[in-house]
């Protein structure tokens, strides 16, 4: 008799496309391997609807037919390691990078890290506004040493394809217009106000300014390196938005 | 929802709340304002020989708390070996060593959240050659063993029955009515594979005629249970649903009556 492992470690991997040994699977009318054949159906068309759910932008760039095939290859090479669907996928982006039929759309990769992004900003923690009496409580001189927190839910991402402008271009149900993939680059802020996900481009400067401040740099430091990269860089203004818009909510000393 | 249907109670997808924050939950919040809540998992993998997944238990134990929905329930299977998860609810050969180990699972389960929960039975479109134990004998045990309660799916029965050939009235009769504390209706699609009949498990259609009358006998045989329709794919219009829950409905006054 199969013990239970063994039995659980062959039907696994017979379902994941490799050969396994004997899995003493009654035949009654049809074969072991077309009753596996059913599983293998059911766990293929899970997963190719959990990448067709979190990837609807890149689908809409490539078509039905090349996305299935390429989110096919992707869950041959890639199994699942979680008990919760919504998890699967979050490598998909970078697997779309190196794959081969898809080398002619180098902006498809980062497409699809914009919808990754807002999949984790759709479900990360809530969080309160900043305390701004708190705030106009710390002296003067003490301020630019202080370490911003950001919403939890806030993400950045920085691409050399204008990939917002292409994102936006893919909502629109009849786009009218040409869209010209040869424009700058676009950084881009994920943040979420309230129950939705709001995206916006950043200067180089905020960018730069968040990115350091998510490495706990001080606000003085990260505002120098903010103003390396953008020289009309407004601290104050570009503080002031990031506090309205709650995309910083804290701070440390 | 926003219409507020007058319906008894409302079940979910366990793993569709474990977002930390977002709408998803916060809507969920809302609606358990107004409606009792069921906590139905499908990823816990309680069949599973692999160590039980802490992670996945810390998330259910943290929806529950949130939550605090009347029932939490999970599956009669196994999804995942070797930390690979298959998103399928694969199932178990019904053998002695199969049984004491979901028995241990589903102890340590009830351990940790600090409440019962109940186990449903499953589709299955293969058996496995050294089972020893009929499949409601096993689910029977399991319950008796471990403690939990039963979900036990009628559609789920049927499918069972027609593809491995037994009687599912007397997979019914088999199982004690004290245990049984809520029951699934779906339906399901037929197959043709090499001329077998197979009947594939699906929740995308209305409940089969035969899955009506075996709910019937159930109701019989168990007395009234809070019975939920599983539809989670090709939904259609919110009245189509709630036409199929009136007909449940009606099957379950009829049976309190006749049992009063």
């Amino acid at each position: 008799m199969l013990p239970l492992p063994e039995l659980e470690s062959r039907f696994g991997q017979a379902l994941s496309g490799n050969p396994v040994g004997e899995l003493s699977i009654c035949s009654n009318g049809l074969t072991g391997a077309q009753r596996l054949q059913v599983y293998r159906n059911n766990m293929q068309s899970a997963l190719m609807g959990a990448l067709r759910s979190v990837y609807p932008t890149t689908e809409r760039l490539v078509g039905e037919e090349f996305f299935a095939a390429t989110a096919h290859a992707y869950a041959k090479a890639n199994p699942s390691h979680s008990g919760n669907i919504q998890d699967y996928g979050g490598t998909f982006p970078r697997f779309i990078h190196s794959f081969e039929p898809a080398a002619a759309l180098p902006y498809l990769a980062e497409v699809a890290a914009v919808e990754w992004l807002r999949l984790e900003t759709a479900q990360a923690p809530g969080h309160t506004p900043m305390d701004l009496a708190a705030l106009a409580a710390v002296p003067r001189e003490s301020q630019p040493g202080l370490h911003f927190r950001r919403q939890p839910a806030v993400r950045i991402f920085s691409s050399r394809f204008p990939v917002l402008t292409i994102w936006e271009y893919c909502q629109s149900v009849a786009p009218k217009t040409q869209l010209d993939i040869d424009l700058p680059g676009e950084c881009v802020l994920f943040a979420r106000p309230a129950l939705d996900v709001y995206m916006r481009r950043l200067t180089a400067g905020e960018y730069t300014l968040l990115h350091r401040l998510a490495q706990d740099k001080t606000f003085e430091a990260a505002c120098l390196e903010a103003l390396e990269v953008e020289p009309g860089f407004d601290v104050e203004q570009t503080f002031a938005a990031l506090v309205r818009e709650e995309i910083l909510t804290g701070f440390d000393h | 929802m926003d219409s507020r249907p007058p319906m008894a109670w409302l079940e979910v997808h366990s793993e569709n709340y474990f977002a930390e924050g977002g709408r998803a939950v916060t809507e969920l919040d809302q609606v358990r304002q107004d409606y009792p809540l069921s906590l139905h998992g499908v990823g816990l993998s309680l069949g599973s020989t692999d160590p039980l997944n802490r992670e996945h238990l810390a998330k259910l134990k943290a929806a529950v708390e949130r939550f605090s929905p009347m029932l939490v329930s999970e599956h009669l299977c196994w999804v995942s070996a070797g930390n690979s998860y298959f998103h399928d609810l694969l199932p178990l050969p019904y053998t002695d060593e199969a049984l004491e180990h979901v028995v241990a699972r589903i102890a340590e389960v009830q351990d940790h959240l600090g409440r019962q929960i109940l186990i449903e039975n499953v589709s299955s479109y293969l058996e496995f050659e050294h089972s020893a134990i009929p499949e409601w004998e096993f689910l029977r045990e399991t319950a008796a063993r471990s403690g939990c309660g039963i979900l036990l799916d009628v559609n789920n029965i049927h499918v069972n029955a027609v593809n491995h050939g037994f009687d599912a009235r007397h997979y019914i009769d088999s199982i004690p009515a004290r245990e049984v504390q809520e029951i699934h209706l779906a339906g399901h699609a037929e197959k043709r594979v090499e001329g077998v009949e197979l009947l594939i498990d699906t929740h995308d259609r209305p409940v089969k005629d035969a899955v009506w009358e075996l709910y019937a006998h159930a109701l019989q045989a168990l007395g009234p249970k809070p019975t939920l329709i599983e539809w989670d794919s090709e939904l259609p219009e919110l009245p189509v649903l709630l036409a199929e829950a009136i007909k449940a409905d009606r099957l379950l006054v009829h049976s309190h009556a006749a049992a009063s």
